[in-house]
């Protein structure tokens, strides 16, 4: 039994069969995806590449689309833009935008780049793009004097979403007046679809003045290099994807963000408030990370964020150093419209008075036990009351016990204890809410239960029956005892 | 009889001057400049350098300056030069040939020349374009030192002055910022061509450090050494290195120097 | 008395013109040949190097122009004889491609070489230079000029130097092609390009003629 068995035609057969199979497995079973190299792809066709201005991107590429040669006119303007009320900048930028022209290209595709510096230019510029393999990311090619054009071509070997940014000398400052954009390298067969696609760029500004002060603000190099910004926001200025500029979408949308980082100093710590990114292409690559709140954008980097949106509202967009985002700018808006869905967000079902069980502190039982002072006689016991008045009760009552009309009540001559001091030693250990009446004037409000020892409430409240008018008594801790255990003695008209 | 050839020849004096007075100023005021020491901003060593004296234009050429120029040598009129000399932007701002218009304002700097054209034009009135020592040795100097390369709020002052936007046209030179030597905008009104602006040895990326591409450059010297604080300098230096000798941009102007 | 007056205006005339030419000295001819403009028998085209003409040295202490290489293409680099560094690359470069220009042909290419050191590198020692690296004069011929004739064929070349001490300069890397009518049609920058590619390309400049 077994192979020896077998003569020796049958076990040549038998061993090619089995060399074929195993070869079949090697090559045949990882789905046929290794043997693509976007490096080697031929390109067919040419055209223009369409450009979008931040927010809005080119539409997604057509998956069935082969490679081809897309020619992208890029042209950079120096501009005075506004930072926000009140403040002008001198931004220098890549398609008249901050940040530049979005660029939408897939894996294989050649791209022709022409750069074109505006005569009315002052300075040279050139462009180095992350996705381009290639010396300086074609920084050195397409160094441009104003009122030229230079032209480089690249091939689109890796997919991804990367930056783009000027790197002429001084590199920082060229980057911090908004020379930066994004370039979206698509695998082939796209991304998976989605309803809403945004194009959203953090940057950090400096400015001679500080954030606010008016007028045309300069760049300031020593903030710069201190890494101290002024404004730090998305899409160039203070608002400018918020308020009649935000981002919007309806219930029940897909919304992919592809979020980039200028710089050029900061890293960012991308949140939207009430929405959890279900989807994160970590730093624009193939890793996928799900259901995360905050994702971190290095400087010089992006990543794309896809969440689905189910209630309405306007969901924030910010950096989660909190301080750029309400003290620099670094906030925008999403304005979701559609059905609300009160399962998953009620919004606020209601408001009510909370009352604190126990003063102003909590409820603690007390420490003081035997250790307490006890009154030794009553005229003692008035003397302890009053201390314990002046310091708890006096505030609302008031030092001569007349109360506040329509408010406190009084405890001078007071009806309301008069006959039963078990009432007011109620009102103390468990406070006292409702309607009542005293001295014929009606009071409405909460008092809340005090914390303190029987010893104190009988101090207090004999303190109170022999002053203010009243006719005198003593009351002792039992006393006091007895009627925390029983309850509220009167519990007021509701 | 002897008073009518009085009044003829008061005539012809009172013709003459308001000829000399209607003309702008073409005259060039020379200013000395003693010679001394300097730390260019490319060291091939840690010492300084030393610049003999020399003469500098009060002010960058302007346009009736070049006007004058253009007039008496047909080969460097618009229409005549060739392009080897300057590119099609030659001289962008002028209405022809001859004539400057409304956005080249005679007393605003040339623009918009070729560093053929300008060499030619500082040849012509006996002199020759500065050599960037001899440019940035003038052009450390702020309105009361004479060397203030150092100082940081000089630094920031120029890059302040450097981003500003142009206004269109030009506005006249000698008029806003004068330096310690009394030349005028060094800084703030536009680019100017020097004499050796294709001595920037620098790879077209800033980042790379200087001379490292041995294949691109040949370095016999450890030129490469700079200030990295200097950051007007790092913005002058992109923009040499960026030129090629016949270009014409429209914030690129020029002065002339003179040896003693 | 007409005389007199006649002075007068004739000195009162020359005052005005005087002061209305506020320049100095404009000495045409001087003007001319250090502008390096005019080639009255020969008229060079829009982008041709040839309209520099101005004058150069020889190996031989001669006197020429650039338009001394007319009438064929050139390969042409700017180099100094002394020089330690990429100059030997260059100098290997352009005889390399020399080399591979097919026998029957080896005359109608030129090839030049200019040196930018105008102190060291004077005829007696590009001659030498020339002869050390078997370069024969029927193809090969070396310049030596003034600072300003160098800045200037450097400035139309786009060749950057720099001089970075007493002996030695700092200079990119270039070969440039010129057609028979001067104009730049290619340049090489850096080393190991595909030779035997340019050697066709500059061929066929021959057949233009």
């Amino acid at each position: 039994m077994g192979f020896e068995m077998c003569s020796n035609k049958n076990k040549l057969s038998f061993s090619i069969l089995l060399g074929m199979i195993t070869a079949l497995l090697f090559t045949a079973c990882d789905g046929g995806k290794s043997d693509y190299n976007p490096a080697n792809e031929k390109v067919t066709g040419e055209s223009i590449a369409e450009l979008t201005l931040p927010p809005n991107v080119p539409a997604p590429i057509d998956p069935h689309r082969a490679a081809t040669k897309l020619i992208v006119n890029m042209e950079v303007l120096e501009k005075e833009g506004k930072m926000t009320d009140g403040v002008t900048y001198t931004y220098w930028t890549f398609g008249g935008s901050v940040p530049g022209q979005f660029i939408r290209v897939r894996e294989g595709d050649e791209v022709e780049f022409h750069l074109k510096n505006h005569p009315d230019n002052k300075f040279a510029h050139n462009i180095d793009l992350h996705a381009v393999t290639g010396q300086g990311g074609g920084a050195a090619a397409s160094f441009t004097a104003p009122g030229h054009e230079t032209v480089f071509s690249f091939k689109a070997i890796n997919p991804g979403l990367y930056v783009y940014h000027c790197a002429t000398a001084p590199v920082g400052m060229h980057i911090a007046n908004g020379m930066y954009g994004l370039i979206l390298v698509e695998p082939k067969g796209g991304l998976p679809k989605v309803d809403r696609e945004y194009y959203v760029m953090q940057g950090d500004f400096y400015t001679a003045g500080r954030n606010g002060e008016a007028g045309h603000q300069p760049f300031d190099m020593d903030k710069a290099l201190a890494e101290n910004p002024d404004y730090v926001v998305f899409n160039g200025s203070v608002g400018a994807i918020a308020g009649d500029n935000a981002l919007t979408a309806k219930v029940g949308e897909t919304v992919r963000l592809y979020v980039g980082n200028g710089g050029p100093n900061l890293v960012s710590s991308f949140h939207v408030i009430g929405e959890i990114f279900d989807d994160v292409y970590i730093e624009g690559g193939d890793m996928k990370n799900h259901n995360v709140q905050t994702t971190l954008i290095p400087a010089g980097g992006a990543a794309i964020v896809d969440f689905k949106v189910d209630v309405p509202g306007t969901f924030i967009l910010v950096d989660h150093s909190i301080f750029r985002a309400f003290n620099k700018g670094a906030l925008g808006m999403l304005k979701v419209t559609g059905d609300e869905n009160k399962t998953i967000f009620s919004g606020q079902m209601e408001d009510k008075v909370y009352m604190a069980e126990g003063g102003r502190s909590l409820t603690l039982p007390s420490a003081k036990g035997s250790t307490e002072q006890l009154a030794g006689s009553k005229a003692e016991r008035i003397k302890m009351g009053e201390n314990v008045y002046k310091n708890l009760c006096q505030a609302c009552h008031q030092p001569d016990g007349k109360g506040m009309k329509g408010v406190f009540p009084p405890l001078a001559k007071s009806d309301y204890f008069a006959n039963d001091p078990n009432k007011a030693i109620s009102a103390i250990v468990h406070g006292l809410s409702g309607k009542i009446t005293v001295n014929g004037e009606v009071f409405n409000s909460a008092m809340p239960a005090q914390s303190l020892s029987d010893e104190e409430v009988a101090n207090v409240v004999t303190f109170l029956l022999n002053n203010f008018g009243n006719k005198g008594g003593e009351v002792s801790p039992d006393q006091v005892k007895k009627v925390r255990s029983s309850g509220t003695v009167d519990k007021g008209g509701h | 009889m002897i008073r009518l050839h009085y009044i003829l020849i008061s005539i012809f004096l009172l013709v003459g001057c308001s000829v000399l007075l209607s003309e702008p100023p073409s005259k060039i005021e020379w200013i000395s400049i003693p010679s001394g020491e300097f730390y260019p901003f490319f060291a091939d060593t840690v010492k300084p350098i030393t610049i003999d004296g020399f003469f500098i234009s009060s002010t960058q050429i302007t346009n009736s300056q070049f006007l004058r120029f253009v007039k008496s040598n047909p080969k460097w009129r618009r229409s005549k030069i060739k392009t080897i000399f300057a590119e099609s932007s030659y001289l962008h701002y002028w209405e022809s040939d001859t004539t400057l218009g409304i956005n080249a304002p005679p007393n605003a700097p040339v623009v918009a020349v070729s560093w053929f054209a300008a060499s030619a034009y500082c040849t012509w009135v006996g002199g020759r374009l500065p050599d960037m020592s001899e440019w940035e040795y003038v052009a450390s100097a702020s309105k009361n030192k004479k060397n203030a390369y150092n100082d940081e709020s000089f630094s920031s002052t120029l890059l302040r002055m450097y981003e500003k936007l142009p206004k269109i046209p030009l506005p006249n030179v000698g008029e806003k910022f004068k330096n310690y030597y009394g030349v005028y905008d060094m800084h703030g009104l536009v680019w100017e061509w020097t004499r050796d602006f294709n001595s920037v040895i620098v790879s077209t990326d800033s980042r790379e450090k200087t001379n490292q591409d041995g294949k691109l450059f040949c370095a016999a010297g450890s030129i490469g050494n700079v200030d990295p604080s200097n950051y007007s300098a790092f913005v002058r230096y992109s923009m040499w290195s960026s030129l090629q000798a016949k270009f014409c941009l429209r914030n690129l102007g020029f002065r002339c120097v003179k040896d003693i | 008395m007409c005389k007199r007056y006649l002075s007068l205006l004739a000195l009162s005339m020359l005052f005005i013109f005087s002061s209305c030419s506020e320049d100095n000295d404009l000495d045409i001819e001087k003007f001319k040949k250090e502008n390096a403009y005019e080639g009255e028998e020969f008229e060079p085209s829009e982008e041709s190097i040839f309209n520099l003409s101005s004058d150069w040295e020889n190996q031989n202490g001669d006197t020429v122009q650039l338009n001394n290489v007319a009438g064929k293409p050139t390969i042409l680099a700017m180099i100094y004889t002394h020089c330690e560094y990429s100059c030997p690359l260059i100098t290997a470069d352009m005889k390399e491609l020399h080399s591979l220009i097919p026998k029957d042909r080896v005359e109608e290419i030129n090839f030049l070489i200019v040196s930018i050191d105008p102190i060291h590198d004077r005829p007696d020692t590009l001659s030498r230079f020339m002869k050390k690296e078997k370069m024969d004069e029927k193809y090969w011929t070396m310049l030596t000029g003034t600072e300003t004739n160098i800045r200037e064929l450097a400035a139309v070349l786009g060749f950057k130097y720099k001089k970075s001490s007493l002996m030695d300069y700092a200079h990119s890397n270039l070969i440039t092609v010129l057609n028979p009518e001067g104009e730049i049609v290619e340049q090489i920058n850096g080393f190991g390009t595909d030779k035997k590619k340019i050697i066709k390309k500059v061929l066929n400049y021959t057949n233009e003629d």
